[in-house]
């Protein structure tokens, strides 16, 4: 049976022609062929190149811990969202030698319920050492407990030495504002730790204290010390300036 | 051009001017199509001169040119307008086996139609081992398969051969 397959294929194969090939013209297409071939593998990489450039840059621009720097934040606001705003120039320190924080840049979006609690009690245990830390020996000081709404803690308390007490409202939030200062008993410094406080000694109220301060961080520090009877003296303006700059929003 | 790719350009056109008619024959009784076996062979050389370099033992060129070529062939039965023409129907006209010439036309005629009922790998199997004359080893390494598979693909495509054959009554013919 082979044999006849064998002979029948010979029979059939004799039957081709073989047209007359140019061996040259076989060059000069296998030549262009490769030039084609070259040509579409270059221009392959030159798009995939191009379009990984591209891909790069539109990631790259599209994400905002890359285009902008992350604002500084305590363990307890990373949860808060910031949105940028227009903002007015940094006012210029008085007093100081340091330019003060950078005012207006930033708006931080309503506290979350759990948010204002945490808060609630940092803010309570930083004033307590910073009064632990300011207050001359002698003075005692009450609970500061505080309260928070979406935008603020705020909380009530006095400071008793052995004349009397001094009544302290303080008010903390995060929105960079900072008293204007008008008036010869206002003065503005600049602190070691970049706060610029604000202290007023002599406000329209009769035996009363304003402090006013901004941290570089956006937390806006306010407190509002009144007295009932004459006296000496309350605290040093350092302290109250030291008091100024004791908590973070 | 250096004198070396000159000098293997010269191999080439030489072997390519030797090679044509043989390779022809093998196309032709692969595709059975005179113009398509024309053009499988030029492609083949094409693609041998782009490998030409590569082709290190010029003695083994005449295989490499077969496992080419028949690349290019299963590659062309590969192509969606390949598939979709159909090679096997009847033609109306045959000639009438009255005459030793007629009878071998007729001949040819029905073995061409035979071989091309057989699925393309068979087809190569039984053309490299029964006309070729290659070894099973050798034809296990030019369609890039085992032995066994050799083997079985050849048996299978001269069962298929003898069926076809022996229903248009060609094996006396071609036994006489």
């Amino acid at each position: 049976m082979t044999e006849d397959v064998t002979r029948g294929l010979s029979l059939l194969a004799d039957e081709a022609e073989p047209a007359p090939i140019d061996s040259h013209a076989v060059v000069a297409l296998a030549r262009a062929r490769t030039g084609r071939r070259r040509a579409v593998i270059a221009s392959a990489s030159v798009t995939l190149a191009t379009v990984a450039v591209l891909a790069l840059t539109v990631t790259a621009l599209r994400s905002p811990t890359v285009a902008t720097p992350a604002p500084t934040t305590t363990a307890t606001e990373t949860a808060t969202e910031t949105v940028t705003v227009t903002g007015s120039p940094a006012p210029d320190a008085v007093n100081g030698t340091q330019r003060g924080p950078a005012i207006g840049t930033e708006v931080r979006m309503p506290a979350t319920p759990e948010e204002r609690a945490a808060r609630a009690t940092r803010l309570q245990q930083e004033l307590r050492a910073a009064f632990d830390r300011v207050l001359p020996e002698g003075w005692e000081y009450s609970t500061f407990k505080f309260a928070c709404d979406p935008y603020g803690c705020w909380a009530r308390g006095s400071i008793v030495d052995d004349a009397e007490p001094v009544d302290l409202m303080v008010h903390v939030s995060g929105d960079y504002s900072v008293s204007q200062c008008y008036g010869d008993t206002c003065t503005k410094k600049v602190m070691p730790d970049g706060t610029l406080v604000a202290l007023d000694t002599a406000m329209a109220e009769p035996r009363s204290l304003g402090v006013d301060s901004v941290r570089p961080d956006g937390t806006s520090f306010s407190i509002y010390a009144t007295w009932k009877k004459d006296r000496d003296g309350t605290l040093t303006d350092e302290q109250w300036r030291a008091l100024g700059s004791a908590v973070t929003y | 051009m250096s004198s070396r790719d000159r000098s293997e350009n010269e191999r080439f056109h030489g072997f390519a001017d030797r090679s044509t008619r043989p390779l022809t024959r093998l196309a032709y009784l692969l595709c059975g199509d005179q113009h398509l076996a024309n053009d499988l062979v030029q492609n083949c050389l094409i693609r041998l001169y782009q490998a030409w370099p590569k082709v290190a033992d010029k003695d083994t060129a005449d295989a490499y040119a077969r496992k080419v070529l028949l690349r290019c062939w299963l590659n062309e039965r590969r192509r969606p307008w390949r598939r979709a023409e159909a090679r096997d129907g009847e033609v109306p006209d045959r000639p009438a086996p009255e005459t030793d010439i007629a009878r071998g036309v007729h001949l040819k005629e029905v073995f061409r139609d035979a071989l091309a009922q057989l699925p393309p790998r068979q087809r190569a199997a039984v053309v490299l081992r029964y006309w070729a004359q290659h070894s099973v080893t050798e034809t296990a390494a030019i369609l890039r398969c085992s032995e066994g598979n050799v083997k079985s693909q050849s048996a299978r495509g001269l069962a298929a051969l003898r069926t076809a054959l022996s229903t248009m009554n060609a094996l006396e013919e071609l036994r006489s």
